[in-house]
This record gives C-alpha cells, structure tokens and sequence, in this order.
C-alpha cells in the first residue's frame, strides 16, 4: 500500500514514535495511574452498595468549582505544551513565562481547593460525615499532595530551560516533567467526573 | 569479594521474612484484626493466642532489627551513587530508616507487652492493641521519605549502579507508601489499619519493592560494576 510512500514518510515515521521523556518516568507515570485505578474501582464498589447516599451527597459538592479546578489545570497543562514548543524552537524566555504561568495556575488550584474544603467544614462536612465524603476528602488530598509534588516538578523544569546542559538533555527532562503535569491534569479530570459528575 | 556486604543485604529479604512468618504464622494477625472490633472481642484475640503472639512479637523484634543491616547496605550503595560530596540523600535514607526499624520493632514489642498479661481489664489490651496498629503505620511517613531519597541517589548517580527505572519505581512506592498512615483516621472502609490503602497495598508493594532492591544490590557486586565504581 504504502510502498512508493515509504522513503518520503521515513523521518515523519521516527517522529511520530518519538517516547517523550525518558522510559523510567512512563514506568512512574503507569504506576500512578494504575494506583487511581485502583481508587476509582474501589470507589465504585463501595459506592454500588449505597448509590442512594453517594448521589445525596454528591449534591453538596460545589460544580461550579470544580469545573473551576478543572478549567485551570486543563490552561496549566496547556501553557506547558505551549512552553515546550518555545523551548524546541529555542525561544527561552518564551518557554519560561509559560512555564512560570502554568505553576501560577497550579497554585491557583490549591487556593480554589483550599476554598472548597474549608466550605465544606464550616458546613460541618469532614472525612467522618460518611463514606462518600472519606472517599471525596482522601482522594482530592492525594491528589493535592501530586500537584503540590508537580509545581515542584515545574520548579525544577524552570531551572532546566535556562540550564547549561545541551539542548537535548534538556528536553528530555522537561518532556518527562511535562507528562508528569499532564498526568496530574488527567488524574483530576477522571476525579472531577468520578465525584462530582457520575450520576 | 564484599561477603560482609552481601550479608547486610540479604538481611532484608530474611528480615521481611521472619517479620512475616512471626505476624502471620505464628500470631495469626493476617489479615490484621479490623479496628471495628470490640473490647471484649480484642481481649478474647489476645487471650485464644496469647503465647502465639508472643513468639511472633520475638520474630518480628528479629525480623525488624534485620532491616537494619540491609538499610546500611542501601546507604553503602547511595554512597556511591551520589555524586554530591556531603552525601544528602544517603543520610536522609539512613536517619528514615532507623525510625522505621524503630516503628516496626516497637510494634512487635507492643503486640508482646499485651499479650504478655491477657488476663488484664479489657480496656487495658484494647488500648494497647490500638497503640501496637498504629505503631506499625507510622512506619509510613519516613518510609515515604526514605524511598524519595533512594529514588533520587539512583536517578542522581552518572555511573548507573542500580537501572535508572528503579529510581523512578522508588519514587512511584513513596506514592504508595504515603496513604497508609490515613489508617489513623478510620475504623472502616479501604483507608483503615487492615483495609486495601493502609495495609494491603503497603504491605504487599514494601515486599516486592525490597527485594527486588536486594536483588539489585546483589547483581551489581556479582557483575563487577560495584568494584569499579570503588576503583574509581
């Protein structure tokens, strides 16, 4: 089929395969998703003995902000993508902004998370109201302790763009820091509808 | 060549499992008593298997003070896989994991100190089993530390002594390593003392993780890369 295609397609063929990062930070990044994997299959087997309560309690939560939330990862994780085409095409200081704006964003999300929690115990809501809410409470502060392990991440990723190391090696730690990012943007997404949406 | 080392690690696999053997064998505590029991339920446990609990404490006494020698390996390996001279994470891992063999062989104590009088007030070994479970989880927080640093000296380390992919699978252990002390919170559900997050998980990802460490260690001297990184 592809035959007389094969020469031309050759060097688009290599790009395409391209593993971003280097393979270990895949093997960390696999990890943690099968680990919220398991959250997420434990979650619905628990809640599948109780959907009465799990719905009831989902009405307390607030969408709005966590739509909110998720807006912001999702420009945060943007402005990375953003930040390492600048880098790859040797904009530096491009590449840094956006970097400096994506952890900017990071943090936007732990104050609007810290908004949300302390709403919900000035309603009197903790992790021991029942099990929805140990559930809602543990798994949106594991997840708040990656991004909080993520802006450090970003940090280190800040110092690399303008490091000394070859352009390269460069790239291969801010493409592995990059899915680090994307992990804790997706992890959040997959949350978001898990305890706030799925009905 | 390096048996004195190759002993320290071996230390760890037969430490984890004489701890096992003593916690599952012989007092019978797998899976763990859930924190829902009762006080008379507790002190009936500690009665039935009084002298059973006591030899398994004895086991996990040993079996814990035999990660202290496979902790000094692990630091002796980080040595040489820092390059930095003042050695940070080296001393970081060293300092964390002699909490944790403090965490586990107080645990053990703790378990032969209740069932040492089973006969006492009820309330008495209710409390002290409570104290015993929750001595073991606070292994958790410097276990997350002690992983992050030997995650770190294996990804910091220019010769590659241990496979860079064992850094990054420390560093995914802390991950797991980190929602068990949440065990202190609950009494129920996947987050307490014997539930899938505090104890499962932890327990079966520590065994795994160790031994394959071990394992690691232990093919670096055979294939001649830990001599020459001594030579060096």
């Amino acid at each position: 089929m592809h035959g007389s295609h094969t020469e031309a397609a050759r060097p688009q063929v290599s790009r395409q395969r391209h593993m971003p990062g280097e393979e270990g930070v895949w093997l960390f990044i696999f990890g943690d998703m099968l680990f919220f994997a398991v959250f997420f299959v434990t979650f619905n087997y628990y809640r599948a003995h109780d959907v009465a309560l799990y719905t009831r309690s989902q009405l307390q939560l607030n969408q709005a902000l966590g739509l909110a939330n998720t807006l912001i990862l999702l420009t945060s994780s943007w402005c990375v993508v953003q930040s390492l085409r600048a880098f790859r095409s040797e904009r530096i200081a491009t590449s840094k902004y956006l970097l400096a704006g994506a952890g900017v964003l990071g943090m936007a999300f732990i104050v609007s998370k810290a908004i949300e929690w302390s709403d919900k115990f000035r309603h009197g809501i903790t992790v021991e109201t029942n099990e929805f809410f140990m559930f809602y409470f543990m798994f949106t502060g594991i997840h708040l302790i990656h991004v909080i392990i993520g802006l450090g991440v970003l940090a280190y990723l800040y110092r690399t763009v303008g490091a000394r190391s070859s352009h390269a090696a460069r790239l291969v730690t801010l493409e592995g820091g990059a899915a680090f990012w994307h992990l804790v943007d997706m992890l959040w997404v997959v949350l978001f509808a898990l305890l706030y949406l799925m009905r | 060549m390096h048996r004195g080392l190759k002993l320290c690690i071996w230390s760890g696999p037969a430490g984890f499992g004489l701890f096992g053997i003593g916690l599952i064998a012989f007092a019978h505590f797998l899976p763990p008593p859930p924190p829902t029991l009762g006080m008379d339920q507790v002190a009936e446990l500690y009665r039935n298997n009084a002298l059973g609990i006591r030899l398994g404490a004895i086991l996990m006494m040993f079996g814990a003070s035999m990660f202290g020698p496979f902790f000094a390996a692990t630091s002796a390996f980080m040595w040489r896989m820092e390059p930095r001279a003042e050695k940070p994470y080296t001393w970081t891992q060293a300092m964390n994991g002699t909490v944790i063999v403090a965490c586990f062989f107080l645990g053990g104590l703790l378990l032969a100190i209740t069932a040492y009088r089973p006969d006492r007030a009820p309330e008495l070994t209710y409390l002290m089993n409570d104290i015993s479970w929750i001595v073991f989880i606070l292994a958790a927080p410097p276990a997350v530390f002690q992983s992050v640093a030997i995650g770190l000296a294996v990804l910091a380390d220019p010769n590659k002594l241990l496979p860079r992919w064992m850094g990054y699978f420390t560093l995914w252990v802390a991950v797991i390593f980190a929602p068990v002390i949440l065990g202190v919170l609950f009494k129920s559900g996947p987050f307490a003392w014997n539930g899938l997050f505090s104890f499962w998980l932890g327990a079966g990802i520590v065994g795994v993780w160790a031994n394959i460490l071990a394992f690691q260690m232990l093919g670096a001297i055979k294939s001649g890369r830990w001599t020459q990184v001594l030579e060096q």
